[in-house]
């Protein structure tokens, strides 16, 4: 049944039609002119250009061989565009024949995509894919392409992860689709990127995987491109590990031609300038004083440390001056480097290409650093006409030195009277060490005495070391033409490891022990080793009938998986330096500990696509994937991912002939798919024996218990786990405007996860010690995404300009037997939502309590209730018989401040982002600016939670703690300060989450190219020369109160770059 | 390369490792299942992270013997609230136990008729160990929570795993019944190698103290007269020469022990902070900690626990207990005086400071049992020179710990059986200060039943937030479970 208003669109469509066809058999008084179009590239013909009369709607396309005809009267202006080329305007003037070559134009839409197992021109995407090209990615100078990526690519969210180099990055694809494992899949060259316990929740797992950054294993030189593969349409291809998105990275490979050198050069310094305004000595003595007489029950006289701070002991530590941790956190001019040199080329049949570099950072924070090694080759050869073989290799050496630190939140609320620099101590060090009450205490400035890491850093020493190796090897026969058959293996093999080494000594400085380590000299060597094994086998055919062009691939794939960790240390090794490390045979068998354990998976996909497209107007893509796994039990392991992608090339067709003048190309897509998640704790589905815990017996007058072998279950299995999903629609357009100046895309997509693979709170009378997984939730992200992009040339002056914008609204639809999981997870929220207690405002006085007791209790925190102090928002109270069987609680207030009262307080998932960049180029100049920025998402912030608290542990407290409640400057937002906080004021709360937007100068850049005639570059024997300098972390502007709205240890970076080419 | 390189043994993988369904098919399997059971209890006796977060403060602290200046929930009630962290833990260890006991059990019913020797009764044995834990579990739940859920076997449903509140004394029933059995299959006793597992005389030492606990508050006359009969059936227990032997690291398992955690040292491989997981296979959980007592300022400082003027003053000048129990005096230096178990402790060498012992906690010892017997004797109705001659057999005892020693001097019979009784609860008092709870436990007993007032009884409690309220003799369940499950309701008051 056709509704009235849909009949009246068709009416107009109907209409709209007929207009066209008038305006196409109108024809005027003129002459036949024909020609051929050719391509400028090789001079083959040129089929489906679009021969347009300028400002007519009279037009044409060429045929399969690009030969056309038209129509035209004289003095015609007549067009000719295709998509992917550059549109030409040529005055007909007396000629009848008018041959055209046409040059690609490199940046729009003949642009060549990764798209997994294959490639497709831009102009021919049904699916949602973003894409970089090893320009754009060669224009920001940054050690890991994640951070190239920021900001450029709509739908992709890639964190600022601070000054560490071994941080992994968070990147989202259209927000957050599940609650464990949210990173993309990751193929390099078409191997798919594994780790051991990648989806293990169990944080030993995360502790022996040890901190791998998939990207540091990446140059960016070496980059040729990264496809971002978004919509279940895109991604099905990978099936079962695809459902968080897929990142695709191509790297360079060889042409024919003449051996091309490059050599690039980067070099940088990283700086936090940023300070929390904290207290000084005397202010801090004044406030844990006011605190103390604030607390009537526990004062100054009760506590462990009180004398530190009475002016009448001997102790009193109130006269020392204020010490500057931050300066010594923080690492001035932390460098960064980047070296690579790279050779590429190749004769008609062979090429080949080959590189290495060495890339070294300096964590801006005290104290670690990044170095790495890296070298690749890759070659094809075109052994016969029907062979072709090849390969990859990548070799990365990285090494990473951690030497430990305090940290900027820990550095910054020190206690403000600790020295860490003694000149009567033999190694200048101050030993955290004091005299407390009388007695030598370890920590003798107090509860929150820190390390002096100054000291501990050249006694301690965690390096670890990884050796990559990443390959793959094919051979691809074409039996016939447009049928080839291709066999790919593929191995990623890596090792870790992990060394540590401790002298005695460091105990002296660590504020707990206080004296020499008892275990002596101790040496650590913990080995993770991954071993990836992939064999594909790809058939693909594909042919053209007239307009009709079809594109068939068949892919098995076959995926082994083996996680190894091996662990020695010993103690009491009596070796005095760290280059001395070894582990002698003799060493005591008490002094030894080692352990060795395995893990497998394995992973069986089948995939089909098929692909058709006619004449360039319409597209189908069809896929369907089936993998297994050894994640899920017997009757579980196999799923199906099917997905299909449409699209329509409007401006292909006849009827939109008037609009060339202005619209260049407009496509229409449409996708539906399915993509899976498998990353969870490995044998989840299986009750697994825990031998760990130990008991001795056998103890007898002195004589010690024999220590005996425990074996416990601590699994709780939920057996029909199985594939997590995620169905993804989207539909969008993309459109080229004015003579493919200005490129505009939009999409809207909705991506519904469901099954979400997640441990469990279970009750704990089960007894269990794991969390069972299961398929807990269903989960909603939908939004919208724009990107613009706009390339003008005025003069000598070129402009470039990019914008995207990115909307992302999150909601878990359902959960497993509807329970609310700590986190937090519910139905009606997005995840992870900021969960806690509501302020509710601060007694002004006595009268104010009083009146409050009489309909409210707070149990266990009303000892000391006094004014100055926060009473909380009474929400909700159990359930009542009324909320019915199945409700946790009664959402009206009970009286009784309790847990059953912490409520939303803000989310984690900002509900926008957006990146925007520009660039202008003059002559040989040229100057770019990025920006970036999300809001509509709110943050705890943690040092603020310290720094405010006034009474716990005595860390030192912000300066803002000037407005806390006293009875002379009563705050309505700020309480009284008071030791042991019993009104449990600083409580979780709203009070400590903030709103967390942001607009960030990401990047500010200034470039210079040689020109190609210069003489210099010629004497040099050189193609190019390019020298460059470039600003990050310029500035952010946002509301969020800490030093970075994303990260603390966010440094300015400041680089000099130079690219020279041979 | 070719396609048949993918088969199904690519996903068909078995886990490196044992699981359930491997695992349990021999008696020795079978006992590793039990000493994963008892290897839990260390998680009540351990350091914990930091010194502060041991839970002995748990059972210790509420109770008019010990008091502390440090903030802490157990001493001062006042704070006391469902999401104390150790009473947390606390709660999810004993389920931990409960489970382990459970699945011993279930596997013994399931694989017992190939796993075991026809002639060999290591099953019945098992059986008798799982069924002593998880009595010692109900016990200890039922003098914390009251009203923390019954759970009697293996919960392998989540539709089973939302239990209720247990109610009464609906947690000692089931002890009495699980003990009985244990009796009737535990060895009589280990041989030397297996000293400190569990055997009759624990099984019958528990199961009368349950007895006399659910007798005294249901005042049921039939309990009392069990529990004598159980004692009596005892046999080669006496108590050790010394009152110090029982805290004495060298003298463990010694003739007076009826249960005791077997705190060992851990090798190579310390790591007393890991929390309250068995994933890592660190052996650090193989300690006691003791440092409440006398830790210096680094771990617990002035917070330690301090023996109240209370406790002192009821000792008689002389009593050789005195000296193995505390100081008279407060140390003035270090700000502590109690001495049991640290007097003659065995710490482990690794890292001093951490406070790290291998002196058995002793969970049950004979003397607690003989005064438990006095004490049926006298409420049942009994002859009061029988049990105030078990009360004297206790100050014999005491003055035998030190040359020359006369007092405590011998009881002599008093004239009604209210001052029996309270001859009985002032010489446990003494005989077990400082040890295990007993005296909280006993308090509460009495409270319960309505033969004293707590709600006016003088803690000696140091800080002026000390609040005892009628509702704190149930301590609060954990918040979470109670939020998470439909059918588990928080104690009132909380």
């Amino acid at each position: 049944m056709l509704t009235n208003n849909q009949i009246i669109m068709m009416r107009k469509i109907l209409l709209f039609l007929f207009c066209i066809a008038l305006a196409w058999s109108a024809k005027a008084q003129q002459r036949n002119v024909t020609g051929k179009v050719t391509d400028a590239a090789d001079g083959s013909g040129l089929p489906g250009v679009s021969v347009l009369v300028k400002g007519t709607s009279n037009g044409t396309v060429s045929d399969s061989d690009g030969n056309y005809s038209i129509d035209a009267p004289a003095q015609a202006v007549i067009t000719f565009s295709f998509i992917g080329f550059r549109t030409q305007e040529i005055a007909l003037g007396e000629r009848a024949i008018i041959d055209v070559s046409m040059t690609a134009d490199i940046t729009q839409l003949s642009e060549v995509v990764v798209i997994g197992y294959g490639e497709r021109e831009k102009k021919d995407l049904t699916g949602s894919i973003s894409t970089l090209n090893a320009k754009e990615l060669n224009n920001e100078i940054r050690m890991t392409p994640e951070l190239a990526m920021q900001g450029k690519m709509a739908g992709v969210f890639v964190s600022n992860p601070g000054s560490d180099p071994n941080a992994r990055p968070i990147i989202r694809i259209r927000g957050v689709s599940t609650l464990g494992f949210n990173d993309p899949l990751y193929v390099i060259d078409g191997v798919p990127i594994t780790e051991g316990g990648a989806g293990s929740a169990v944080g030993r797992d995360q502790d022996l995987r040890g901190p791998v950054n998939i990207m540091n294993m990446i140059n960016p030189n070496d980059i040729e491109s990264i496809s971002v593969l978004k919509d279940a349409s895109a991604t099905a291809i990978y099936g079962v590990r695809a459902s968080n998105g897929v990142i695709l990275i191509q790297t360079k490979r060889g042409k024919e031609g003449k051996a091309r050198i490059n050599f690039s050069s980067n070099y940088g310094i990283q700086n936090i300038k940023k300070r929390y305004d904290v207290l000084n000595t005397q202010e801090y003595v004044n406030l844990y004083n006011e605190a103390w007489n604030n607390n009537t029950v526990a004062g100054r006289a009760l506590s462990d440390w009180g004398t530190l701070y009475d002016p009448n002991s001997p102790e009193y530590l109130g006269n020392s001056p204020t010490y500057n941790w931050m300066d010594n956190a923080t690492v001035k001019n932390a460098s960064i480097q980047d070296y690579n040199l790279s050779v590429s080329g190749g004769t008609q049949k062979s090429t080949y290409a080959l590189g290495g570099g060495y890339a070294s950072q300096q964590n801006a924070v005290f104290k670690s650093q990044f170095s790495r090694y890296s070298f690749f080759i890759n070659s094809d050869h075109q052994v016969t006409n029907w062979l072709k073989l090849g390969e990859s290799f990548r070799l990365i050496y990285s090494q990473t030195e951690a030497d430990g630190g305090p940290g900027i939140a820990n550095a910054s609320l020190i206690n403000p009277w600790q020295p860490l620099f003694d000149p009567s101590q033999p190694n200048g060090y101050a030993l955290p060490r004091g005299t407390v009450k009388g007695v030598s205490n370890s920590r003798g400035f107090g509860n929150s005495t820190r390390d002096n890491f100054l000291a501990i850093d050249p006694l301690v020493y965690d390096q670890r070391g990884m050796l990559r190796n990443l390959g793959s090897a094919y051979a691809e026969v074409t039996p016939l033409k447009g049928l080839r058959v291709r066999g790919t293996l593929s191995v990623d093999y890596y090792t870790n490891t992990k060394e540590s080494f401790s002298l005695p000594e460091a105990g002296l400085y660590n504020a707990q022990a206080g004296t020499l380590n008892a275990n002596g000299s101790s040496y650590g060597r913990r080995q993770s080793e991954n071993f990836n094994i992939v064999k594909e086998f790809l058939i693909g055919y594909n042919k053209s009938f007239g307009d009709h062009k079809i594109d068939i691939v068949l892919n098995a794939m076959d995926q082994k998986y083996n996680w190894n960790n091996i662990d020695q240390s010993v103690n009491n090794t009596g070796i005095l330096s760290f280059d001395q490390r070894r582990m002698v045979e003799g060493i005591l068998p008490a002094d030894k500990n080692l352990f060795v354990e395995r893990n497998r998976s394995g992973l069986l996909g089948y995939m089909a696509r098929v692909s058709y497209n006619y004449n360039s107007k319409y597209y189908l893509d069809a896929t369907i994937r089936r993998d297994g796994s050894s994640k899920f039990a017997p009757g579980y392991k196999w799923g199906t991912f099917p997905a299909v992608g449409a699209a329509w090339r409007v401006s292909g067709e006849n009827f939109m002939s008037g609009t060339t003048n202005w619209l260049d190309d407009l496509k229409i897509r449409l996708g539906w798919g399915k993509s899976g998640n498998q990353e969870t704790r490995d044998f989840a589905y299986l009750s697994l024996l825990n031998n760990n815990p130990k008991y001795a017996v056998g103890s007898n007058g002195g004589t010690p218990g024999t220590i005996v072998n425990g074996a416990i279950l601590g699994d709780f299995p939920v057996v029909d786990m199985s594939w997590e999903t995620v169905t993804t629609q989207n539909i969008g357009f993309d459109a080229l405007f004015l003579n493919s100046k200005l490129s505009f895309t939009m999409e809207y997509y909705h991506r519904f996860t469901e099954g979400i693979l997640q441990g469990i709170e279970i009750p704990r009378v089960i007894g269990a010690l794991n969390n069972p997984v299961v398929n807990l939730a269903s989960v909603v992200n939908n939004g919208i995404e724009m990107q613009i992009g706009f390339n003008e040339k005025i003069g000598e002056l070129g402009i470039h300009a990019n914008a995207n914008f990115t909307t992302v609204k999150n909601r878990v639809t359902k959960l497993y037997r509807n329970q609310p999981q700590g986190g937090r997870i519910e139905v009606g929220y997005p995840i992870n939502y900021i969960f806690g207690y509501q302020m509710g405002g601060i007694f002004q006085n006595q009268a104010e309590i009083d009146q409050w007791r009489l309909t409210n209790s707070s149990p266990g925190t009303e000892t000391q209730l006094s004014p100055g102090d926060i009473f909380f928002n009474d929400l909700n109270g159990p359930a009542l018989p009324e909320d019915g069987p199945d409700a946790y609680l009664n959402r009206n207030p009970d009286g009784v401040t309790n847990g059953f009262d912490q409520t939303y307080l803000g989310k984690t998932i900002p509900g926008f982002f957006w990146g925007m960049g520009v660039n202008l180029d003059y002559k040989g100049f040229d100057f770019g600016l990025t920006f970036r920025g999300l809001g509509d998402v709110q943050r705890v912030n943690g040092v603020r939670w310290s720094g405010e608290s006034m009474g716990n542990g005595g860390v030192n407290a912000l300066s803002s703690v000037s407005g806390r409640w006293t009875s002379e400057n009563p705050s309505n937002t700020m309480p009284r300060a008071i030791s042991g906080d019993p009104s449990q004021n600083a409580r979780f709360s709203n009070r400590w989450v903030e709103d967390a937007s942001f607009f960030r100068l990401q990047n500010a850049q200034l470039g210079y190219n040689l020109n190609t005639n210069s003489k210099v570059l010629q004497k040099m024997g050189a193609t190019n020369l390019r020298v460059f300098t470039s600003l990050s972390n310029v500035f952010v502007i946002s509301p969020y109160t800490g030093l970075d709205p994303e990260d603390d240890s966010t440094p300015i970076t400041l680089m000099f770059g130079l690219n020279l080419g041979f | 390369m070719s396609l048949s390189s993918c088969n199904e043994a690519t996903i068909d993988l078995d886990p490196i490792g044992n699981t359930e369904a491997s695992f349990f098919q021999n008696e020795a399997q079978m006992t590793e299942a039990v000493f994963g059971t008892y290897a839990k209890l260390s998680y009540f006796y351990k350091r914990g992270g930091s010194g502060g977060d041991n839970l002995q403060s748990i059972w210790l602290l509420p109770s008019d013997d010990l008091t502390t200046p440090g903030e802490t929930s157990t001493e001062i009630f006042s704070t006391l609230q469902g999401t104390d962290g150790k009473l947390s833990r606390y709660f999810n260890f004993s389920y931990q136990i409960i489970s382990r006991a459970n699945i011993v059990m279930e596997k013994i019913i399931q694989n017992g008729s190939f796993a075991y020797d026809a002639a060999s009764n290591a099953d019945d044995h098992h059986r008798g160990e799982a069924l002593f834990l998880r009595s010692l579990m109900y016990f200890n739940l039922w003098n914390i929570y009251g009203t923390a859920p019954l759970v009697t076997k293996r919960i392998t449903s989540l539709d089973d795993a939302f239990p209720g509140n247990s109610t009464g004394t609906q947690l000692l029933d089931q002890a009495i019944i699980d003990l009985t059995e244990a009796v009737t299959l535990l060895p009589a006793a280990w041989n030397v190698q297996n000293l400190g597992r569990a055997n009759k005389n624990s099984a019958r030492g528990l199961l009368s103290k349950c007895l006399v606990f659910r007798g005294t508050v249901n005042n049921t006359n039939a309990d009392f007269t069990a529990a004598i009969t159980t004692v009596n059936a005892m046999t080669g227990m006496a108590l050790a020469p010394n009152f110090n032997d029982n805290f004495d690291g060298l003298k463990e398992n010694n003739v007076e022990s009826l249960f005791e955690f077997q705190a060992n040292r851990s090798i190579a491989n310390t790591n007393p902070w890991v929390g309250g997981n068995d994933d890592f296979a660190v052996i650090g959980e193989l300690n006691g900690f003791w440092g409440f007592f006398n830790n210096q300022g680094t771990d617990g400082g002035n917070n330690t626990f301090r023996a109240t003027s209370s406790i002192k003053n009821a000792f008689e000048v002389g009593d050789p207990r005195i000296d193995f129990s505390f100081n008279m005096a407060v140390d003035a230096a270090n700000g502590h005086n109690v001495r049991k178990y640290v007097l003659n402790n065995v710490t482990t060498p690794d890292n001093p400071w951490l406070g790290l012992s291998q002196n058995n906690p002793r969970i049950l010892r004979y003397a607690d049992v003989l005064l438990l017997k006095a004490e049926a004797i006298v409420r049942s109705g009994g002859n009061l020179s029988e049990a105030i001659g078990l009360v004297n057999d206790i100050r014999t005892r005491a003055r035998a710990s030190k040359v020359g020693a006369t007092v405590p001097a011998n009881l002599a019979i008093p004239g009604t059986s209210a001052q029996a009784l309270n001859l009985i609860f002032n010489e446990r008092r003494l005989e077990l200060a400082f040890e295990e709870g007993h005296r909280w436990y006993d308090l509460r007993r009495r409270h319960l039943a309505g033969e004293i007032n707590l709600t006016t009884l003088n803690f000696g409690a140091l800080r002026a937030d000390f609040n005892f309220r009628e509702f704190n003799i149930y301590f609060p369940l954990p918040e979470a479970e109670v939020l998470q499950s439909l059918n588990l309701n928080q104690n009132a008051g909380y």
